[in-house]
């Protein structure tokens, strides 16, 4: 070990105590008792019997000295498949695609009731005296969009999905995975409506479906889906346009009938309706 | 790919350049005893042990100023070395390689042991230098010196325990090991910079210990 300097005779640094460390040696004799002891610990070492983890951990070790290229080549590797992935879409797999799907008039679908059509104002009636019977004209108005296309009837089914199809009869710019879902969706509708109706009506399917559109629509669909949910309810509900007056029954209290006008009156009273029922020429609200 | 390669050129033309030749020398020589011992001659690993065990046990020594742990943690130190030379692979030296491995064992001992503070100290080996400090600072002799010289070190070695691990180890391994700052960076797994900061650090909390010995 050289020394970096020598010592001048009158000036002690701090350099010169810390030489003095080096100084404190153990004696010769020292190293004869170093050397035994240690023999025992390798012996000790030897004979001692490893956990089975040991063996795990000299694995990981092995393949830790190797995980920055590794995990460049998985990264390269992801990018790679993503990038050609995205770049081809007409290889996409899509499950048995079979072409434009044509709906005729006798699918089973169009039969289901459905409204789409605005439900007008509230009539001011708890209790109306005319029978509801315009449901029928709603199911024929909504069947003739169901069977215009199979992007319609995918439409029906998944309101704001027909929107988008109807938006862009060429698919081309839609994005690959949305084409995929179109298609599918297309070919199940032919299939399996049942399926399809039951799918659409699943919680949370247009957002996993398609997260993207399905924010821009929700805002409009939302109405209409409310209106889908209880087929019956929006066919009363929408027998009410042609409602004239209001009628109460002459033996309700007058409390009530303050009440019952009083609910009328508001927006969007249908929604805070909890019951809605038909009896010969009687409608009957429940709120 | 490319940028690895870079950073392990690097490694080695620093290396190279930064070791002096006597080291580079030194290292090469180890390195064929190492290979020996990797291909089955364990004896060989014996004139390693030979060759470091007094730097290993001073750098232990002054770390933890106890000469029963240093003496322990030395011995630790060959074991876990012998154990691991299959993993070595020359990257670095021998030497380097083998401090680490005492710097380690010291460090994990000293932070299990942080509340148990016994020191226990070698003696101070009277040569031709440390002759000349020692009368430099006093003019006692006989009886009067020896308790001089005993004091003198249990202060040094309090002023050292105050120091932080790091500093403490940096003071260690620049002054009393001589070793230089490249190579105290590779032991320590920290840069050069980070390396003289500290020495600066902890010299003057020493000046500032030390100050009535200090002429």
């Amino acid at each position: 070990m050289p020394d970096r300097r020598s010592i001048p005779p009158a000036r002690v640094t701090l350099e010169d105590l810390l030489r003095l460390k080096r100084a404190e040696r153990p004696p010769p004799e020292f190293w004869s008792e170093f050397e035994r002891q240690l023999r025992e610990k390798q012996l000790a070492a030897l004979v001692e019997r490893k956990s089975w983890w040991h063996e795990l951990v000299v694995i990981y070790q092995r393949i830790g000295r190797a995980r920055l290229p590794l995990a460049a080549v998985a990264v390269l590797a992801l990018t790679f498949v993503s990038v050609r992935y995205y770049t081809q879409p007409g290889e996409m797999p899509v499950i048995a695609e079979r072409g434009p799907v044509r709906l005729t008039p006798a699918l089973p679908v169009a039969a289901q009731p459905v409204s789409t059509a605005p439900i007008a104002a509230p009539a001011p009636a708890a209790v109306v005296s005319q029978p509801a019977e315009q449901p029928s004209t709603v199911v024929e108005k909504n069947a003739a969009v169901v069977t215009a296309s199979s992007s319609g009837e995918v439409g029906r089914v998944i309101p704001w999905l027909g929107d988008v199809f109807e938006n862009h009869a060429d698919t081309s710019g839609l994005t690959p995975s949305a084409r995929t879902i179109a298609a599918n969706l297309a070919t199940a509708a032919v299939m399996e409506p049942e399926l399809l109706d039951a799918v659409a009506r699943s919680r949370g399917f247009e957002e996993r479906a398609m997260p993207a559109a399905y924010q821009r629509h929700t805002a409009e669909a939302l109405p209409t889906a409310a209106a889908v949910a209880d087929p019956r309810r929006a066919r009363l509900l929408a027998s009410l346009e042609s409602i004239g007056a209001y009628v109460p029954e002459p033996s309700a209290p007058e409390h009530a009938k303050r009440s019952v006008t009083r609910y009328l009156a508001q927006d969007g009273w249908d929604r805070s309706a909890s019951r809605l029922e038909a009896e010969g020429n009687r409608l009957s609200i429940r709120f | 790919m490319i940028s690895l390669l870079t950073v392990d050129l690097t490694k080695v033309i620093g290396k190279t350049l930064t070791a002096t030749p006597e080291r580079r020398q030194e290292a090469d020589a180890d390195w064929e005893v190492v290979k020996k011992v990797q291909a089955g001659d364990v004896a060989a690993f014996d004139r390693l042990i030979v060759k470091y065990r007094e730097r290993i046990y001073s750098v232990v020594y002054n770390l933890c100023a106890n000469r029963e742990d240093a003496a322990d943690l030395a011995q630790c130190t060959f074991i876990k070395a012998f154990q691991s030379i299959n993993r070595f692979q020359g990257q670095s030296s021998f030497f380097t390689w083998v401090y680490r491995i005492a710097v380690n064992a010291t460090l994990t001992h000293l932070r299990k042991n942080r509340l148990r503070t016994f020191f226990s100290f070698e003696r101070i080996t009277e040569e031709d230098k440390t002759s000349e400090v020692i009368e430099a600072l006093t003019d006692k002799t006989g009886a009067d010196r020896e308790a001089f010289v005993k004091e003198l070190q249990e202060k040094l070695n309090e002023a050292l325990q105050k120091l932080s691990i790091n500093h403490r180890m940096v003071v260690t391994l620049f002054e009393i090991e001589g070793l230089g700052h490249s190579e105290i960076a590779e032991i320590m797994g920290c840069s050069v910079g980070t390396v003289r900061s500290r020495l600066h650090y902890a010299k003057q909390l020493l000046q500032a210990d030390l100050q009535s010995y200090l002429r």
